[in-house]
């Protein structure tokens, strides 16, 4: 008789959901996280004393409603600060802000271009459109496409008939959208670079492509994924920094009964007669469990905790053709005052949103490039937030914390490695960043670069990939994370997978860790655990 | 006035391969073509005394094998010449990479430069034949949508259902993710020659505006093995006596059949009434009529050029504005030795 009926590996917010949803139904759930605490991307840490970083992710978009309302996490106490404006200064001066208020955003835009601001209005309505035809299935388990088994024949047919019922429009629409590059969709809606440029970028994060790719304009669609739901808007800040959502699933998990190990690594998963049932821990300590959950990357959990042997050679070439390619960085400072922006100066909402770094196409396009032949940006896409200006206890009075993510910071470099070249990212986007707002080298008090080395070492993200694995086509649905095992099960019985390599992928979302929760309880229901 | 059962605009290959089967069907088919000669791209022409240049395109290897027996091509005249060897690939370095016709040579040639890959090579040669077969049967298949509304039935789909299944449980997955992968990803899965990988890579990237880290490129590659394909390679024919040949070879079948071709002749319009076209005016004011007008020239200059807006449906019309043609490339070159 086991102590526990399910090990997770890993306190990521993926695995805490997972956690949370066993126990809640009953199961003797346990968590191992190898750092010592609990979060994985989804931290706040007082790295510079008196200021708190969201070391990592930053803002919080698509947190699946329902799993709020399932784990009652507004009763741990989850605040979301709406970030509603984004700022895209520009070299000569100029620049583009785009606000919660559609009106002012409209006027806004139409200082640049009146047909601009026209089409606008109709492409987010079109975009609305598009986003609630996909997400219905950020919300299923995805059917295997290559069965005769009639249970998933169904499965496939009602997706087709699902698009079927969009109509030829908006169908069609929507084809062109999941394959078409970023820049030449934005280019049928939109005349003015910066608009194009700062809504182009949203369709990079995180890959390894650049705008003009294909594949990249389905991305943007995630930006309006969100902002459908009723219940608090889409992109947000989490009062007291990310940390608070893995916190409150972890209060969501413990309520229920988990129980929650930090600096606990675990080592390898015990298997025996292809049946997994336990794991070692780093220390050599042994437990064991009816089932185990990784929520961590496939990578990890095949190649590094799972022995082989117990694996065919065709599963680990899949696993290793998986592509999980780091392409971002972080830079998280503590700042004695706030920035001025030359084109826009002094204080005022424009700090209290996203502040974008994407003058044109052509700027992005070139700064991926640089990516393409192994080094990092000379000037990079940023994507800034002030937490502080939002949340004041985020640092001491008067005094700023500032987030900034760096695209594109490849994970192989073709000459030096991270340690060596960290600093040298870090003088980058404060160089370029300080074009912006001249002020900024002035006023730091402390800095901290993530890079992608640091998130594989630090943070156990497989070449330092923020989605467990690339967002791409032929990645997603049922080809994630492994073609034939999109289902949360894997090779070894009794063995799951949790983390935002499965279906529906990354992102501060915990679908994926809803979802295998679910499946797993499936199992256990028809006794095959 | 003259009346056709069929107009076609212009006398480039596609534009004479439909006239030849409806003209072998009974048709009653004009041909016109605004240059003095026909083939559009596919034209051999002597710009420079006594040097054939194929001007624009200059292999057929995709051409269809199925066209070439059923209008009976050999008989006109046509013949494809197997490029032997397909790929003599130079390095800088003074290196070389050379690809034999004879397939079991290919993994021997490989073998020079890495072991690793000549064993694979013949596996990923027989994963890319069976993908391009399940794609040219999904090519052969009429399009679902547009005013063919019924879209694909359930016994087609059933069948194509089937042929996908017989794929193989491996090959299936490979299928619809490869569709959507960029071609020096799946080169990367497979091979670590970096001069195998770009010369393969080509296929991938031919004409269009991407580069092979794009998306897609792996369904260009694809593409280029539509043909008679040898496996992996960019399937690649020289027609004797240059491309040109090729068009005149459909010409004369087209002509057997009583097809009638006018060079010279360019449309400047295409009229229509209530909705249906009728007729075209060439350029000297000449009207001539038609059941069936059919346009072989790009869509932009079809609708944006030849036909009054009017006629269409502005969202139509932003659609056709909005489909991407950009310039790939495309380069001439004579070489010979003085006399």
């Amino acid at each position: 008789m086991n102590k526990y009926d399910a090990i997770i590996i890993g306190g990521g917010h993926n695995g805490l959901t997972s956690a949370a949803y066993l126990a809640k139904a009953g199961k003797k759930v346990l968590v191992l996280e190898r750092r010592h605490l609990v979060g994985g991307a989804a931290v706040t840490e007082e790295i510079y004393p008196g200021f708190k970083y969201s070391v990592c992710s930053y803002v919080v978009s698509l947190l699946r409603p329902e799993v709020i309302r399932e784990l009652e996490l507004p009763k741990y106490d989850l605040e979301i600060i709406p970030l509603d404006s984004t700022f895209s200064p520009l070299p000569d001066g100029h620049y583009l802000a785009r606000w919660g208020d559609h009106a002012k955003t409209r006027r806004e835009i139409a200082r640049h271009s009146s047909t601009d601001a026209d089409a606008y209005e109709q492409y987010g309505q079109l975009m609305v459109q598009m986003a609630m035809a996909v997400k219905p299935l950020l919300g299923i388990i995805p059917p295997e496409p290559t069965s005769w088994n009639p249970k998933e024949l169904f499965g496939l047919a009602s997706v087709g008939n699902h698009f079927r019922h969009l109509g030829e429009k908006l169908l069609y629409d929507l084809t062109k959208l999941m394959t078409m590059s970023s820049a030449d969709f934005l280019d049928e809606w939109f005349e003015t670079e910066v608009l194009k440029a700062t809504m182009s970028a949203s369709g990079i994060i995180g890959t390894f492509m650049g705008p003009r790719s294909p594949g990249t304009a389905y991305v943007l669609l995630h930006h309006y994924m969100g902002e459908l739901d009723g219940a608090f808007r889409s992109w947000g800040f989490a009062r007291g920094g990310m940390g608070t959502i893995s916190r409150v699933i972890a209060d969501a998990a413990r309520y229920f009964g988990a129980e929650i190990r930090t600096s606990a690594a675990v080592d390898h998963v015990l298997i025996k007669n292809g049946r997994a049932y336990g794991v070692v821990l780093g220390s050599g300590e042994e437990t064991h469990a009816n089932i185990i959950v990784s929520g961590v990357d496939p990578k990890r959990t095949f190649l590094k905790m799972v022995d082989a042997q117990h694996l065919s050679p065709e599963f680990l070439s899949q696993v290793n053709n998986f592509k999980i390619r780091g392409s971002s960085a972080k830079v998280n400072l503590a700042l004695d005052a706030l920035p001025n922006f030359t084109c826009l100066p002094g204080t005022g909402p424009h700090l209290a949103g996203a502040i974008s770094i994407s003058p044109s196409i052509d700027y992005i396009e070139r700064a991926y490039d640089d990516a393409k032949y192994g080094d990092f940006s000379r000037r990079p896409y940023l994507d800034i937030i002030i937490p502080s200006t939002l949340d004041p206890s985020m640092a001491p009075p008067g005094k700023h914390v500032m987030s900034i993510f760096v695209q594109y910071a490849p994970y192989h470099l073709k000459n030096g490695t991270w340690p060596e070249r960290r600093e040298a990212l870090g003088d980058t986007v404060i160089d370029t960043l300080s074009e912006y707002a001249p002020n900024l080298k002035k006023i730091i008090l402390h800095r901290q670069v993530v890079t992608p080395w640091d998130l594989e070492h630090e943070f156990g993200l497989t070449e330092g990939n923020i989605f467990q694995g690339e967002l791409t086509l032929d990645q997603l649905f049922f080809l994630r994370p492994v073609p034939g095992w999109a289902k949360y099960r894997t090779p070894i019985k009794n063995l799951y997978m949790c983390g935002a390599c499965t279906h529906p992928g990354g992102g501060v979302m915990a679908a994926s860790g809803r979802l295998a929760a679910l499946e797993i309880l499936k199992d256990w229901k028809t006794k095959r655990i | 006035m003259q009346n056709y059962d069929a107009i076609i605009i212009g006398a480039g290959h596609n534009g004479l391969v439909t006239a030849a089967y409806l003209a072998k069907s009974g048709k009653k088919v004009l041909v016109l073509e605004r240059r003095p000669m026909i083939g559009g791209i596919a034209a051999t022409e002597e710009i420079f005394p006594g040097f054939k240049y194929s001007t624009c395109a200059h292999l057929a290897g995709t051409f269809s094998q199925d066209i070439i027996v059923e209008l009976e091509l050999k008989k006109h005249g046509l013949e494809i010449l197997p490029l032997d060897p397909p790929l003599f690939a130079p390095v800088l370095e003074g290196k070389s990479f050379l690809f034999p016709r004879q397939h079991s040579d290919i993994a021997e040639a490989i073998g020079r430069h890495s072991r690793a890959d000549a064993t694979k090579f013949e596996s990923f040669s027989a994963l890319v034949k069976k993908l391009t077969s399940f794609l040219r049967s999904l090519n052969n298949l009429p399009l679902p949508g547009g005013t063919n509304s019924g879209g694909l039935n359930l016994p087609e789909l059933v069948k194509l259902g089937w042929k996908f299944h017989k794929l193989g449980e491996r090959e299936m997955y490979d299928f619809l993710r490869i569709l959507a992968m960029s071609i020096a990803d799946l080169l990367t899965e497979w091979f670590e020659t970096d001069v195998l990988k770009a010369s393969l890579a080509a296929g991938g990237i031919l004409g269009s505006f991407v580069g092979p880290r794009a998306q897609g490129s792996s369904f260009v590659f694809l593409y280029h093995q539509l043909g008679e394909s040898n496996g992996a390679f960019r399937t690649s024919g020289f027609v004797r006596g240059g491309i040109g040949n090729l068009p005149l070879a459909i010409a004369r079948a087209a002509q057997h059949f009583g097809a009638k071709i006018q060079t010279s002749a360019e449309v400047a319009r295409i009229l229509a009434k209530n909705g249906t076209a009728t007729s075209v005016v060439l350029n000297n004011g000449e009207e001539i009529s038609g059941t069936a007008i059919i346009s072989s020239v790009d869509i932009k200059r079809t609708f944006l050029q030849l036909i009054e807006p009017t006629y269409l449906d502005p969202e139509f019309l932003l659609q056709v504005k909005n489909i991407r043609s950009r310039h790939g490339c495309q380069d001439q070159l004579c070489v010979g030795h003085p006399a």
